[in-house]
């Protein structure tokens, strides 16, 4: 991709991922998730992910699967929130650049 | 590299980070392995690159929570600082593949978010001629113990000259006053004998004892002259310069200190 996808951009990337999955979702398949939007490599998002933890924007429970506990991550309302307000910034910051981009006014 | 080699050097490499964060680490790594199965696990090692370079994102990571703790010694921080920028470097040309002369670019607004260190590095700046000087002071100190055996002897020798210049100068006055003194007691018996020679014989050999006793009285009274005029000037300039000079040495110690 050409484009710099910033931290708060992949922060809005993971949580809108997570979000999808109402039962939470693990490590390694957020990664190909988030994977079929941008390029990410597999070292990039577990400190994403823990930060997001720790900001109480997710939260982390352990399932049993095939005799070994898998972790699951799950958005919080917190998390929910601020993915909110990452879709309205992000609305907001992709359409100024749409319109200026197809050659209209920017009102 | 397998897996469990991989794994390994990562916990080796995550030593000196939070127990409880290189735990956590350790299993999301792991569970990433046992979710990819088996047939991706030589992909996955390739694309993680190295444990180095994974060990780097997970502590620039912790490395930027825990700067502010960091910050109020210089030397830690910019260590984290360097750290921290390698690891985001890294971090950005991740997600930023295929366009490595955009990275460079791009840095500036990745690093906005750790803007906040800028202040630290003026903190830093200001602490810094503080510790250059308190070690600087320590050195000279422990310089001063070192070489004591040479700067005592050398104050020693300087000592030993001066009371030796002093002493030299008092046993030559003490000398030319007893001079002066012989002069006046040969002079004295002289004239003496002379007197005496006037009744036993010969006038001349009287007459030229008692001149030889008139002449030493002479020499005798203008060596006294000599040497009050020594002693009231000579005595007092040395005693004044001793004095000064004393003074001067103390001062001087005292400013060392």
């Amino acid at each position: 991709m050409v484009f710099n996808t910033g931290a708060a951009l992949l922060d809005a990337i993971v949580l809108a991922v997570v979000s999808k999955e109402e039962d939470g979702t693990y490590g390694y398949k957020i990664t190909q998730d988030v994977r079929k939007a941008i390029e990410v490599s597999e070292s990039t998002l577990y400190p994403v992910l823990r930060r997001l933890q720790k900001d109480d924007c997710l939260e982390v429970y352990d399932v049993e699967c095939g005799g070994r506990n898998r972790r699951y991550y799950k958005i919080t309302d917190r998390g929910g929130a601020q993915l909110n307000l990452y879709k309205t910034e992000w609305e907001n910051y992709s359409s100024k650049i749409s319109l200026l981009f197809s050659g209209e006014e920017i009102i | 590299m397998s897996r469990k080699e991989f794994m390994e050097q990562l916990e080796k490499l995550l030593m000196d980070i939070p127990q409880e964060e290189r735990e956590e680490a350790l299993t999301y790594y792991n569970g990433y392995f046992e979710d990819a199965g088996e047939e991706n696990e030589a992909s996955i090692i390739q694309e993680l690159e190295s444990p180095e370079k994974v060990a780097r994102i997970i502590k620039a990571d912790v490395g930027a929570e825990e700067e502010i703790e960091y910050s109020e010694s210089g030397y830690s921080d910019t260590r984290f600082r360097q750290q921290e920028e390698v690891g985001r470097r890294e971090q950005t040309q991740g997600y930023r593949k295929g366009t490595p002369e955009g990275a460079h670019r791009a840095g500036g607004s990745d690093y906005s978010q750790s803007s906040g260190n800028s202040g630290y590095d003026f903190d830093s700046k200001k602490a810094s001629p503080q510790e250059k000087d308190n070690s600087r002071t320590i050195l000279l100190i422990i310089l001063a113990v070192v070489t004591c055996p040479i700067w005592l002897g050398l104050l020693g020798g300087l000592f030993g000259l001066a009371v030796g210049a002093v002493a030299t100068v008092c046993g030559l006055l003490l000398a030319a006053v007893i001079i002066v003194f012989v002069f006046y007691i040969v002079g004295v018996v002289f004239i003496g004998v002379g007197i005496s020679m006037l009744a036993v014989g010969s006038i001349g050999i009287s007459m030229g004892l008692f001149g030889v006793g008139c002449l030493m009285l002479a020499v005798g009274i203008l060596g006294t002259v000599a040497c009050v005029w020594l002693l009231g000037r000579f005595l007092p300039w040395m005693v004044r310069g001793i004095v000064s000079l004393c003074g001067r040495l103390f001062q001087r110690k005292g400013r060392m200190a």
